[in-house]
């Protein structure tokens, strides 16, 4: 494999007494679509903001493309940015927003029309180049900031928030849309959002943060079904957790002795960790099943339903175990009609693979 | 309950503010005379016939001695140029203001104002001392040696210019940061990340953007600057020519309503043209707020 | 921000304050020049408060400002709640409001003073001009000032509380009384303080509307300052200075309570 286009080597950056990243490594390949994900506050903007240069690292380097941007002004840097607020200039057209980088570029009157045109062409928004930006709507509006950040054909494309100011509907089909413009164009893109969904949905890999430090990286499936910390499996989805020690590993197998679960839990994989160490064992709702009579799975639960939540899509038990632990146990709605539903106050058996269960530190 | 709440500024406003300048337009009409008031009446009733006078001979003498025309040139371009002083001051100051950390923004703003709560005639008058010949200024630069012949500034336009920006600094320098500080960070973060250098950030997003103030604020200036009376008479010279001050002269030295009253129509006219380009700048604010 | 912005910076509250400082210092000065430091003395103040065509001007001044304070106040919560809650006839009052606010002094002047006159070959009244041409004149002015002032604050007042009133059964009046009046004080309280301060500062204006035996404060420091520097005027501008820095004081110190 190539060499990284983005190295991120133990960035620190500080606000007077605030920590807003903290020792960040990273390293972002060419031709991907990397997502940083997080809550607000979490740090991944301001990382992104030194990445664009408006902020510089308190310690640590960050090289792109083997160059050490260390002091590099914004305006200096290969690299564009696509803001949140789309930052679209109020008083300039549609095609001198997306020519402005070109312009201050040295290009000529000729070349920064044609490569507008281009661009305009590449969002579909050449039948809007004469207009302002207060003349568009919230989407045109987000093509346009695209164009503009595209234009100059940049080795790295951030983009903060890139899809936050949209409804839901329009946000689901930009999504499949700029992963296209990426793949086409083959910029690499930093997406940061705060949106579970939408990074699983846009990036390529995910880096999780969590308090200025990035907790995971990984493949959408990667951090989904085999999240190394807590946080991260409580972060992205849902899931249930349940307080517990290891009572047992082996080679072949584990159990985890789990008092809120009723019973332990039987994991057919050795567990990092000793004897007695306390951990947390996470199992999304999906992989629970639900049933009025006990099923074949290894592991089972005995509990009363609370609520019965449908979601369309699928149908959400809220389920309260013997135990006195709430669980989340979610069933595909496969059928339009179900003549035998589980309904609220019924008693259940809820039952799960062992290998569904993962194992994380307390 | 709506209707009654309109009635009192409308009528006090439309009595004392807009019927006067139907009585100034027709005194400019009328003939001057030695009387009391000293003007004849423009209509007349005698013998059952309305007879109408207009005298248009005060609008001929404002055209025909060149005293007048020089005097309204005069008073534009001191106008003018103190405008022009009054931005070039303004416009860093307000950018400061505006790019202060958020805490520090509120006093910076009380100072520009706190003057303006002070005494105007005061103010103006504080500046005869300091530029006097053997005043603090000169001493000041006579001791350092920068100069070694007080300079004369005291009685020119210079003093006036100086006293004109002095005075309407804070009127520039308010709508200036209130566009300045309604401009969002991110475009100018944009700007540099496109890869514009400071000053081309400046010259393409910043001043465009803050064009609505740089007007208003001008107007703002050199509006009342045109008709300015007492600062021309504190610190002008006798070579310094404004319109107010003829004006002034013309009604309480010749004693000539009908005249003065013709050079204040004619002010009037020259000054519509910056008040509605004002009055245009402050609707489109108004709409956007 | 550059050095170069900084330095302006220092240099225009320099400029902003020097001649104010300067006032200040030379009331202290024992010497009548300018030029002369004679030594630290109080004298100015002695001779200031002993100058009985200076207090009477400031008596009569005090009582134009407060009365004209009180009228454009008035008129201008007025206008303002016309202008805001598009009442009637408010494109016309619109109008009437701004203008003021640029036109030059003269003119108003001698417009205003041309009015009186004709009124008072018309109407008899006002008979003579004094103190009540000049508490119009200023009313007049001052009502634009108040308006600006009101209006500003009351495009911010939370709309839903008056509906919130008027909900829980308040008739408009008590909507207004109870909700609005309050919500309006602070800006009722500058647009008063305003009015007045520019009552007390007009020269141009009352020059023309002013009769015989009213003269104004400005009026008279006008007339003194004409003929050059006079260390009693400074002493006054002391103690104007020190009237409305401690103002602004009680002011910024009354609005940092009220907030938290």
């Amino acid at each position: 494999m190539s060499a990284p286009l983005v190295r991120v080597e133990g960035v620190s950056k500080s606000f007077g007494t605030f920590r807003a990243v903290e020792a960040v490594d990273l390293e972002i390949r060419r031709g991907e679509l990397f997502c940083l994900l997080g809550g607000s506050g979490c740090g991944k903007s301001t990382l992104l903001r030194m990445l664009a240069g408006f902020e510089r690292p308190s310690s640590g380097r960050i090289t792109i493309d083997g160059q050490d941007m260390t002091g590099v002004p914004p305006h200096a840097r290969d690299v564009n940015m696509m803001f949140q607020s789309y930052a679209l200039f109020p008083h300039m057209s549609v095609a001198r927003n997306v020519g402005y980088g070109l312009r201050r570029a040295g290009a000529s009157r000729a070349e920064t029309a044609a490569r507008v045109d281009e661009m305009l062409a590449l969002v579909q928004m050449t039948h809007l180049a004469g207009r302002r930006p207060d003349q568009l709507s919230g989407g045109q509006r987000q093509r346009v900031a695209l164009a503009r950040a595209l234009a100059r054909g940049p080795k790295l494309l951030l983009l903060d928030e890139p899809l936050g100011a949209l409804d839901r509907k329009l946000r689901e089909e930009t999504q499949l849309e700029l992963k296209k413009i990426q793949a086409r164009t083959g910029v690499t893109f930093v997406v940061v959002t705060h949106d579970q969904d939408e990074a699983m949905t846009l990036g390529d890999r995910l880096g999780v943060m969590d308090a200025g430090r990035i907790v995971q990286i990984g493949t959408p499936r990667e951090v989904y079904e085999f999240p190394q910390t807590r946080f991260v499996a409580d972060f992205i989805g849902t899931v249930n957790l349940f307080q517990g020690r290891i009572a047992e590993d082996a080679d072949s197998h584990a159990e985890i002795d789990c008092p809120e679960a009723g019973e332990r839990i039987r994991i057919p994989h050795a567990v990092t960790g000793t004897v007695g160490q306390a951990v947390s064992v996470a199992l999304r709702p999906e992989k629970i099943s639900i049933g009025r009579a006990a099923g074949t799975a290894p592991n089972r639960m005995q509990g009363r339903v609370g609520d019965v939540v449908y979601h369309g899509g699928a149908t959400v038990f809220h389920v309260d175990l013997d135990t006195g632990k709430r669980v989340r146990v979610s069933r595909a709605n496969s059928a339009r009609t179900e003549a035998e539903a589980i309904g609220a106050g019924e008693r259940v058996v809820l039952g799960f693979a062992g290998e569904a269960a993962v194992v994380l530190p307390a | 309950m709506r209707r009654l709440a309109s009635l009192p500024p409308l009528l006090w406003l439309g009595l004392f503010f807009l019927v006067p300048f139907l009585v100034v337009a027709k005194i400019s009409l009328s003939e001057p005379a030695i009387a009391q008031p000293p003007y004849l009446p423009l209509w007349d009733w005698a013998d059952g016939v309305l007879s109408v006078t207009l005298d248009f001979g005060n609008y001929l003498f404002l055209a025909t001695d060149p005293l007048y025309l020089a005097s309204y040139l005069s008073s534009v371009k001191i106008a003018a140029i103190s405008t022009l002083l009054t931005l070039a001051l303004g416009y860093p100051m307000a950018y400061a203001i505006a790019r202060a950390p958020a805490g520090r923004r509120n006093l910076l703003l009380m100072l520009v104002i706190l003057p303006f709560w002070t005494s105007f005639l005061l103010r103006v008058y504080a500046w005869i001392g300091l530029l006097k010949a053997n005043g603090p200024i000169n001493g000041f630069l006579l001791a350092t040696g920068l100069i070694d012949q007080p300079i004369v500034i005291l009685q020119t336009d210079w003093a006036v210019y100086l006293g004109i920006v002095y005075t309407y600094l804070p009127f520039m320098i308010l709508p200036l940061y209130a566009t300045l500080s309604r401009l969002e960070r991110d475009l100018l973060e944009a700007a540099a990340d496109l890869g514009a250098r400071p000053a081309a950030t400046f010259l393409t997003v910043t001043l465009p953007l803050s064009m609505p103030g740089i007007v208003a604020g001008s107007m703002l200036v050199f509006i009342p600057a045109v008709g300015e009376y007492v600062i021309p008479a504190l610190l002008g010279g006798p070579d310094t020519l404004m319109i107010g001050s003829v004006l002034w002269n013309e009604f309480f030295l010749n004693r000539d309503w009908p005249v003065a009253s013709a050079v204040a129509i004619v002010m009037i006219a020259v000054l519509a043209l910056p008040i509605a380009l004002l009055r245009r700048i402050q609707a489109r604010e108004e709409e956007e707020a | 921000m550059s050095a170069a912005i900084r330095v302006i910076v220092v240099l225009g509250f320099v400029f902003l304050y020097a001649p104010i400082a300067s006032l200040v210092i030379y009331s202290f000065n024992e010497s009548r020049l300018v030029t002369v430091w004679g030594g630290f003395s109080t004298q100015w103040y002695g001779a200031l408060l002993s100058d009985p065509q200076i207090l009477g001007a400031a008596w009569i001044s005090l009582k134009i400002g407060v009365m004209s304070a009180s009228i454009a106040t008035l008129l201008g919560t007025l206008s303002a709640l016309v202008l805001v809650r598009r009442g009637y006839g408010r494109t016309l009052l619109g109008g009437l409001v701004t203008a003021p606010l640029v036109m030059p002094e003269v003119i108003i002047g001698l417009s205003l003073l041309l009015l009186f006159v004709a009124m008072e070959g018309l109407l008899g009244w006002p008979a003579g001009r004094g103190i009540a041409t000049i508490t119009i004149a200023h009313a007049t002015f001052g009502t634009a000032f108040a308006a600006v002032v009101i209006q500003a604050r009351m495009i911010s007042l939370d709309r839903t509380q008056e509906e919130a009133a008027a909900d829980l059964g308040a008739r408009p009046w008590r909507v207004f009384l109870d909700v609005t009046l309050p919500g309006l004080a602070p800006a009722l309280v500058s647009a008063w303080l305003l009015a007045f301060t520019l009552s007390l500062d007009d020269v141009v204006i009352a020059s023309f509307v002013a009769g015989p035996g009213a003269s104004t404060l400005p009026l008279v420091i006008f007339s003194k300052v004409r003929l050059g520097v006079s260390p009693e005027v400074n002493a006054l501008a002391t103690l104007l200075l020190a009237t409305v820095s401690l103002g602004a004081i009680a002011a910024a110190w009354l609005g940092s309570r009220y907030r938290s």
